[in-house]
């Protein structure tokens, strides 16, 4: 049996598009930016990030302080930068933790069916109920203060969105017929559901966990101004704005400021990464 | 059939399906069935009759809240109750099925040779390679050609024929004995649809498999099975040697769907139809379901439902044994 050339053309373009980035160049460059600040940004830092100096405190930007000093005297930029793995690690690893539960929850549930799935389905809703970061401050109150804390209150307190989407793209996953001939094969569900169905849910997840990032980049900043979080003197983006909120009211803004911009900035960068998969693979005809 | 042995049992199944916010809905209503060693079942009906329904219970691929009564006995282990595991094993081992749609059936974003050969190392636990030496083999078998480049193409660079004898191969390649071909040829064109059964008819032969085939064609029934079993609204209502079933129907649904056959020596003249429409499972009430559109039905019709009797040399579901009805069509 010949082959008509066009089942090849159309093989080839199917295989450029899987080639083809689905991200733009922009937010290759602007994740890369944070990749690096996250990674390489303590030793980044000029100047040590809790050296303190009484002697020169809320100074504005000068050549020896590029962006000021604090209400201590220590170098803002220098701050941000050894700051850096905190505030973006942190969101990162409450979003790795939340999907890897989440989805092991809602695959769970999807594939059991019957009086689990409706169990877990209104655990779910229940903690629904509560916004993230009232959990979070359940959890706080419960276990202590500290960065690990707070990184596991919102692992937690982000299940629920994870495990909810990762159960309704399952539960029509489960309903489709190759998961059947599979089933037909002798396959063992568990294999079924490592080797096929969660490659194939994968672009799902990946949207909803990087745009789960931006929010908990978000919170985690907000546990940390409010000081649940990391611990002074531990810089990090979210206490760098509650630190520099008193010196924004006296005309000192740097500090809030430079903070507040990279946060902004860091959840821009990751959430139009997150909109562009979105985008690419919503279209997916499957 | 010279080997009579059962290598497969339906008996009385009942099987009803939730619906949504709805009562269990009768599906299949006590269907009785028995593929025997070496034998191609041939099994037809209108869509929603039960047909794949039937298969599925046969492999066990039910949803979970299905009810199933009745008994099940396959490759002589009761199946009824059965575990998953329990099921897991025999299908591993012992039954096959294929499927209506094969681009459907197979992972998309897996090559053919991963399909192919998943299967074998997972379950067989063979290396890869000979996996994979295997899997061109088997395709060679079923008539692809040049199996090696097949093996690492994707199905979606793959014709529905060419996916379908892909599909084949993966179930030969488990060695079955009861292979259950769910409407394997009906999303296909004509020529691939002969090419195909006659490489279903010939592996069958070779290998001495059981096949349950399903169709809506009666005639690609009657001319490739030995026995074929007719279904109407969840039941068999009749089962004999496809070459009685085509000359001789004994019920008169098969006989109205012979009839409805556009044939040579009818062209030109309007197609005999039969009256009404099809009802499912779930709309049959007390009586027999095929009554309303019956051009014999007598006043008890409605009011017993007739068991599966010999009839001549089938069984057949009628109240009006099949001489009687021969005698009041000539008295008309």
């Amino acid at each position: 049996m010949t082959r008509p050339a066009t089942v090849h053309a159309a093989g080839d373009i199917a295989l450029a598009q899987r080639r083809r980035s689905p991200l733009s160049v922009g937010s290759w460059i602007g994740l890369t930016f944070l990749a690096v600040l996250a990674v390489l940004g303590p030793w980044l830092a000029l100047k040590d990030p809790n050296a303190i100096d009484l002697r020169n405190i809320l100074g504005d930007p000068s050549p020896q302080h590029w962006l000021g000093v604090d209400s201590t005297g220590r170098d803002i930029l220098s701050r941000l930068l050894a700051g850096a793995p905190v505030s973006l690690l942190g969101p990162l690893v409450v979003v790795i933790l939340a999907t890897i539960a989440g989805s092991a929850l809602g695959i769970f549930s999807a594939w059991r069916g019957g009086w689990i799935d409706t169990f877990i389905s209104r655990i779910l809703d229940i903690l629904f109920a509560f916004p993230a970061l009232l959990l979070a401050f359940l959890a706080i109150a419960l276990f202590g203060t500290g960065l690990q804390a707070a990184v596991i209150a919102l692992a937690v307190a982000y299940t629920p969105y994870l495990a909810r989407l990762v159960r309704s793209v399952a539960l029509r996953e489960r309903q489709l017929p190759y998961v059947a001939a599979l089933e037909v094969q002798g396959q063992r569900q568990l294999r079924i559901i490592v080797a096929h169905v969660i490659p194939r849910l994968s672009p799902f997840i990946l949207v909803q966990a990087t745009l789960s990032f931006g929010y908990a980049l978000l919170d985690l900043a907000a546990l940390n101004f409010l000081g649940f979080g990391a611990q002074p003197p531990q810089a990090d983006w979210g206490s760098m704005v509650a630190d520099g909120l008193p010196a924004l009211l006296t005309g000192h803004p740097y500090e809030a400021v430079s903070a507040s911009l990279l946060i902004v900035v860091s959840v821009l960068i990751v959430n139009s990464a997150g909109e562009q998969l979105a985008d690419r693979w919503s279209g997916r005809d499957d | 059939m010279t080997d009579e042995q059962v290598v497969l049992a339906m008996n009385d199944v009942h099987l009803s399906l939730a619906r949504r916010g709805e009562a269990h809905a009768p599906i299949l209503r006590g269907v009785t069935l028995e593929l025997r060693a070496g034998e191609i079942l041939g099994l037809v009906g209108e869509s929603g009759s039960g047909k794949s329904m039937t298969a599925r219970v046969m492999a066990g691929l039910l949803p979970r809240d299905a009810k199933l009564e009745g008994g099940l006995n396959v490759l002589g282990m009761p199946m009824m109750h059965a575990s998953d595991r329990e099921w897991r094993k025999l299908r591993s081992s012992g039954v096959g099925m294929i499927f209506q749609d094969p681009r459907a059936h197979i992972d998309p974003v897996r090559s053919v040779g991963d399909f192919l050969v998943e299967a074998l190392v997972q379950i067989r636990k063979m290396t890869r390679a000979s996996a994979l030496a295997r899997a061109a083999a088997a395709l060679e078998e079923v008539g692809v050609s040049d199996p090696e480049a097949r093996l690492r193409q994707y199905p979606h660079e793959l014709s529905g024929g060419l996916l379908q004898r892909v599909m084949i191969a993966s179930t030969l390649l488990m060695e079955p004995s009861v292979l259950l071909a769910d409407e394997p040829t009906t999303a296909l064109d004509v020529t691939t649809q002969s090419e195909l059964m006659s490489i279903l008819q010939e592996q069958q032969r070779a290998r001495g498999m059981a096949v349950l085939f399903i169709t809506h064609d009666l005639d690609l029934a009657a001319a490739i099975s030995h026995r074929v079993a007719v279904m109407y609204a969840g039941q068999v209502v009749e089962l004999g040697s496809a070459q009685v079933l085509d000359t001789a129907p004994r019920h008169p649904y098969t006989e109205a769907l012979l009839d409805s056959r556009p044939r040579r020596d009818t062209r030109g003249q309007r197609l005999a139809t039969i009256a009404g429409s099809p009802i499912s499972a779930a709309e049959a009430r007390g009586g027999c379901a095929f009554r309303d559109r019956c051009r014999h039905a007598i006043d008890d019709c409605s009011v017993i439902d007739p068991p599966l009797v010999a009839s001549g040399s089938s069984l057949s579901r009628c109240l009006i044994d099949h001489s009687a009805r021969a005698r009041s069509d000539h008295d008309d």
